[in-house]
């Protein structure tokens, strides 16, 4: 039997919120964890129910289901697969910030995204430098905030 | 509309219906602030958390998609909103040691990985531009008719601006909603209903009038309430609370003011809005045809210097990454990320007002006309669907029968 993502998505919920429930009960006071308990212990019903009517339903479709017809949870897959370049981007730049600081980590990243998806090196190197620009005079020199300046940086002094 | 080249008409009207609809609704909710301000001063900690019970309860069962999903959108936020030390007891709740969630998730982290960064890897994903085509307007005479056309259907206007309204005033269901049942009561109400989704003008002054009249209704309630209408009033309710200043019956009476200056900039707002829309619109609209791979690195470049900006912490960029994959299964599973916002910002205020209420009252603390009441709202909220079905199929079996 294939799981669809909504009920991976079920059991991480339900899962999480039974480790909630497990760590209110350790906690020192009635009034601390009166609601958790409560409010986890709902959501925990009510991801379960969800995961019982998704496998039932599921159950219940599966011996109905078309050869050859394209399986949701392939389907499912296969979006969130779509996804997994997009947050790698977003993870590297993150990464990117926290090891060089934004101001060396927003032309790095913005130079690699734009040429890797095939935008112009003049239109790439003019936004790069502009982005940056624009970051800095905004919130360095208008708003007067220190930008992260990333742990590289920070132990060079 | 734009498929028939009448792309300026469509605007006119948009703007037209828009604007008055939310200047309408602004003026309304002005005059309903001294209508209600007695009620509101009948309004305690115990009612309070009820009317939390019932924000959360309606975007669960009203708003769009599966109640189930609702509900557990909504618990999830209330969860989250739990984080940190509890101010009643001092005691740190799931900061898994680190000093860092003392106090709690922040809401800009949070707002950012539930719903900018998704966006964005959306965007990414799907690449090309936004808008497919570039929308011709062929000139100022067909904004003008526009225009016009909303005079026309003034009824149709009204009432599609006091649905807005309505739909705003009730908490937690909010823009996503008023739209869809503006556009429905239009095509019930018209002489011709199939002829909606055709590209006639009535089909856009029906949505656009109400969308912009949600906010009136939704800023009256947070004001009043301080239950959010929608999910932009979750995060106006958020940034008040970063101030000080907690939205209900108490900030109505202490700081009138504020809330009649913050209803007048609804109905300023919207004025200045359209108008800048009105001069401007030809050249935004082409950011939607600047291509992905430009607009999603520009945008993505504010979205992790805006979070990491209000408190200067770099964790906030990781609890931001972290709620975006809470976000991007939210939106694929089709879950409420408004709910679970709205459930995030009450969580706290929620707790706080049922242990004054147990403190004040003790366990009947709801023994009250208004608790009663929201009690009994709650209940026919939970259980009208099921009965209704119940009722439908004994119907049915009755018919049969006979």
């Amino acid at each position: 039997m294939k799981l669809r993502g909504n009920t991976y998505f079920l059991m991480v919920i339900a899962g999480v919120m039974l480790a909630a429930i497990i760590a209110s009960l350790s906690m020192q006071y009635f009034t601390a964890k009166l609601l958790p308990m409560v409010i986890g212990g709902a959501v925990f019903a009510l991801a379960v129910t969800g995961l019982l009517k998704d496998i039932l339903v599921r159950d219940g479709r599966e011996k109905i289901v078309t050869p050859g017809k394209a399986d949701e949870s392939e389907e499912a897959k296969d979006d969130l697969r779509g996804y997994l370049p997009s947050i790698g981007w977003v993870v590297a730049f993150s990464l990117s910030i926290y090891l060089l600081g934004f101001l060396i980590a927003i032309p790095l990243f913005a130079l690699t995204y734009m040429k890797l998806h095939g935008v112009k090196w003049l239109q790439t190197i003019v936004f790069a430098i502009l982005a940056t620009a624009l970051v800095y005079g905004i919130f360095e020199r208008l708003l007067e905030v220190t930008l992260y300046r990333g742990l590289i940086l920070a132990w060079l002094g | 509309m734009s498929q028939k080249g009448q792309a300026g008409r469509a605007l006119g009207a948009a703007l037209t219906s828009s604007v008055m609809g939310g200047v309408f609704s602004g003026l309304l909710a002005l005059g309903m602030v001294f209508l209600i301000l007695p009620m509101i001063l009948a309004i305690t900690s115990a009612d309070m958390v009820f009317l939390i019970l019932l924000g959360l309860a309606f975007i669960g069962v009203l708003g769009t998609g599966s109640t189930l999903k609702g509900l557990i959108s909504g618990g999830l936020g209330l969860m989250i909103g739990f984080m940190g030390v509890q101010l009643i007891s001092a005691v740190p709740r799931f900061t898994f040691g680190s000093i860092y969630l003392y106090e709690g998730i922040g809401m800009i982290p949070l707002a950012m990985g539930l719903y900018a960064i998704p966006e964005m890897i959306e965007l990414a994903s799907k690449g090309g531009n936004i808008a497919k085509a570039e929308v011709v307007i062929k000139g100022m005479r067909e904004v003008l008719e526009g225009i016009k056309d909303v005079f026309r259907h003034w009824l149709l206007w009204l009432r599609s601006t006091m649905v807005g309204y309505i739909v705003g005033v009730i908490p937690g269901i909010g823009i996503g909603v008023a739209p869809f049942v503006a556009y429905g009561q239009a095509k019930r109400a018209s002489k011709h209903p199939e002829r909606f989704g055709t590209g006639i003008v009535e089909g856009v002054i029906a949505p656009e009038s109400s969308n912009n009249a949600v906010q009136g209704g939704a800023l009256l309630t947070t004001l009043a309430l301080g239950i959010p209408g929608s999910a932009s009033m979750a995060i106006l309710l958020g940034a008040f609370l970063m101030l000080g200043l907690i939205p209900g019956p108490k900030m109505m009476i202490d700081h009138l003011d504020l809330s009649l200056t913050l209803l007048l900039v609804v109905i300023f707002g919207n004025v200045i809005g359209a108008l800048i829309c009105l001069l401007a619109a030809p050249y935004l609209a082409k950011v939607a045809l600047v291509s992905v791979r430009i607009l999603v690195p520009s945008i993505l470049v504010i979205i992790l210097v805006s979070t990491f900006v209000q408190e200067q912490r770099f964790s906030d960029v990781i609890i931001a990454l972290v709620f975006t994959g809470l976000g991007l299964a939210m939106n694929k599973y089709g879950y409420s990320r408004a709910a679970l916002f709205l459930g995030y910002i009450l969580g706290p205020l929620f707790e706080k007002y049922l242990f004054v209420a147990l403190q004040i009252s003790g366990p009947l603390f709801f023994v009250r006309p208004i608790s009663l009441t929201l009690i009994l709202i709650l209940l026919v909220l939970f259980t009208y669907r099921p009965m209704g079905s119940l009722l439908q199929r004994r119907f049915k079996h009755g018919v049969k029968g006979a």
